[in-house]
């Protein structure tokens, strides 16, 4: 079959390339890795945990107003990746769409259910001329009533999935390897656990030395109540731990 | 409403009233030669839910009206919505009818989209929205009964749009006889049997106090582990079998005399009239 020649437009929009390509949606994966941050997720027997980096990159920011960890729910966060003002965007939606079903329906909207309407908005993008898609991906933790602790994933394309444990960001196929191994060999991880191993992977990957300053936790168990973004004490503590671990 | 694209966009919806000033001047004029206005047919029914040890139990009767006739003798008032929760429901038939269709149709959709069992409050929100939403001009009042996962649940929605979740309800023109046998008997965790009885003498009470509502009684039970409709569980207005005959024998009264007497008729005119048959 003879290749097509295309309008010259497939780079500029999201229509198709003669391969059946989309190059905005790719370019929008690549718009992630623009922020420089790696974020990794876990899902243990009875917590998720979210880690992502915090950098602070000017002495004049004040560091508390720096954050990529975002509560949607009382028992649903998020960690975004990416461009910040597309991430905060999206936040923003979902937080629309929560609160919109709990309106409708009079229920907690499932996170699998949140995660599937985000990425159905993003295919949108990924469809419309007039819009392009978002450089960010979204990671969804979440406890649901029925099926416990739950992790999802959405991306610019509009593909959404369930994960054990998974990564977004700059060093994200590192993070994903690492991971692959320690799921290997385990996976029901308690609380401490789930911590210290996203840390480890993240320090692992970046080969940093993190200070408590310089990372973002977030949590939800089924004990505790809903989602939890940690102080930078309660991280230094699982800091201490790991320290001592290794 | 599940079907729109754009979710943000605000509902638009409600009757449109434009005509009601020509159907005033129509009716006026009606009224002025003796005639009336039709008026829609309603159920003029006595239902009734309650919450019992294993789930929930739904009653209704099955008369429908037209205004002072019955239109139907046996009519079916207990709804499926879901494989978990069905409906009653009282007021204007088609209202009712229809209204439960489309919580069906929804909650289908819903099911298929969540991929779980559907849930009684979801389908009482979107009744309680939608007929808010026509400010009462949908005459139905309903009874949503069913368990899910967080247990047996009953609700009561009434045709503006305000709701009652209670572990007793009654409904429609026969409610306050029902409501009666529920407040002296009900008690919490009844057995199966006891609360059959109890859901079959309310809607009797409202089949015998209430014109509007007679035939037979109609129960459904639904438990986690299934449902059980009971059509014609009870027919207390059956008509009664003759225990005698009111005809008399022939030969029962003596003839005692006969006279027979004939008349002699003349012609007197004869005249035919050749009637239009094409």
């Amino acid at each position: 079959m003879s290749r097509g020649s295309s309008a010259g437009f497939d780079r500029h929009i999201t229509i198709f390339s003669p391969e059946g390509r989309l190059y905005q949606v790719e370019y929008a994966f690549k718009a992630i890795n623009q922020g420089g941050l790696t974020s990794v997720a876990i899902r243990g027997k009875d917590c998720v945990v979210a880690v992502t980096q915090k950098k602070v990159p000017d002495k004049l920011l004040d560091a508390m107003t720096v954050t990529h960890l975002y509560k949607i729910t009382e028992n649903i966060g998020c960690v975004m990746t990416g461009m910040t003002a597309d991430s905060r965007s999206q936040v923003q939606r979902a937080r629309y769409e929560a609160a919109n079903w709990m309106y409708k329906y009079g229920y907690e909207i499932p996170v699998d259910m949140l995660c599937k309407r985000m990425a159905d908005i993003s295919q949108v993008y990924t469809q419309n001329a007039e819009m392009r898609p978002l450089g960010c991906c979204m990671i969804f933790v979440g406890l649901d009533e029925e099926l416990g602790p739950q992790l999802y994933k959405c991306d610019p394309a509009g593909y959404y999935c369930g994960f054990k444990a998974t990564a977004a960001g700059v060093k994200q196929t590192e993070a994903t390897s690492y991971l692959e191994k320690k799921v290997k060999k385990k996976l029901d991880w308690t609380y401490e656990q789930t911590i210290e191993t996203a840390i480890s992977c993240l320090a692992t990957v970046l080969s940093i030395d993190f200070k408590p300053s310089e990372l973002e936790v977030g949590i939800i168990t089924t004990k505790g109540s809903g989602f939890k973004i940690l102080s930078e004490n309660e991280i230094d503590v699982h800091l201490v731990a790991l320290s001592e671990r290794e | 409403m599940l079907h729109s694209a754009k979710p943000c966009e605000i509902q638009t919806g409600g009757f449109c009233f434009e005509n009601t000033r020509r159907n005033a001047v129509l009716e006026s004029s009606l009224s002025e030669s003796g005639y009336k206005a039709p008026g829609a047919r309603k159920t003029g029914t006595t239902i009734a839910g309650i919450v019992f040890k294993d789930g929930v139990i739904l009653g209704a009767d099955t008369r429908a009206t037209d205004d002072m006739v019955v239109a139907d003798k046996n009519c079916m008032k207990i709804h499926f919505i879901a494989p978990n929760i069905y409906c009653c429901g009282a007021g204007v038939a088609a209202d009712a009818d229809v209204t439960t269709q489309i919580m069906s149709s929804n909650v289908e959709l819903h099911m298929l989209n969540t991929g779980r069992p559907a849930l009684v409050t979801m389908v009482t929100r979107q009744l309680k929205q939608m007929l808010f939403r026509y400010q009462g001009q949908i005459g139905a009042s309903l009874i949503v009964g069913g368990v899910d996962v967080t247990g047996p649940q009953l609700y009561s929605v009434y045709p503006h749009g305000s709701y009652d979740k209670l572990p007793f309800l009654t409904m429609g023109s026969g409610a306050a006889a029902a409501v009666s046998v529920f407040e002296d008997r009900f008690k919490p965790n009844m057995e199966l049997e006891e609360a059959k009885q109890l859901v079959r003498e309310a809607i009797t009470a409202g089949i015998f106090c209430d014109l509007g509502s007679g035939s037979n009684v109609d129960l459904c039970i639904i438990t986690e582990a299934g449902v059980e409709m009971l059509r014609g569980y009870d027919k207390p207005a059956m008509k009664g079998k003759r225990e005698g005959q009111y005809r008399y024998k022939p030969g029962t009264t003596a003839v005692l005399t006969k006279t027979v007497t004939p008349f002699p008729l003349v012609v007197v005119d004869e005249s035919v009239q050749i009637m239009d048959t094409e």
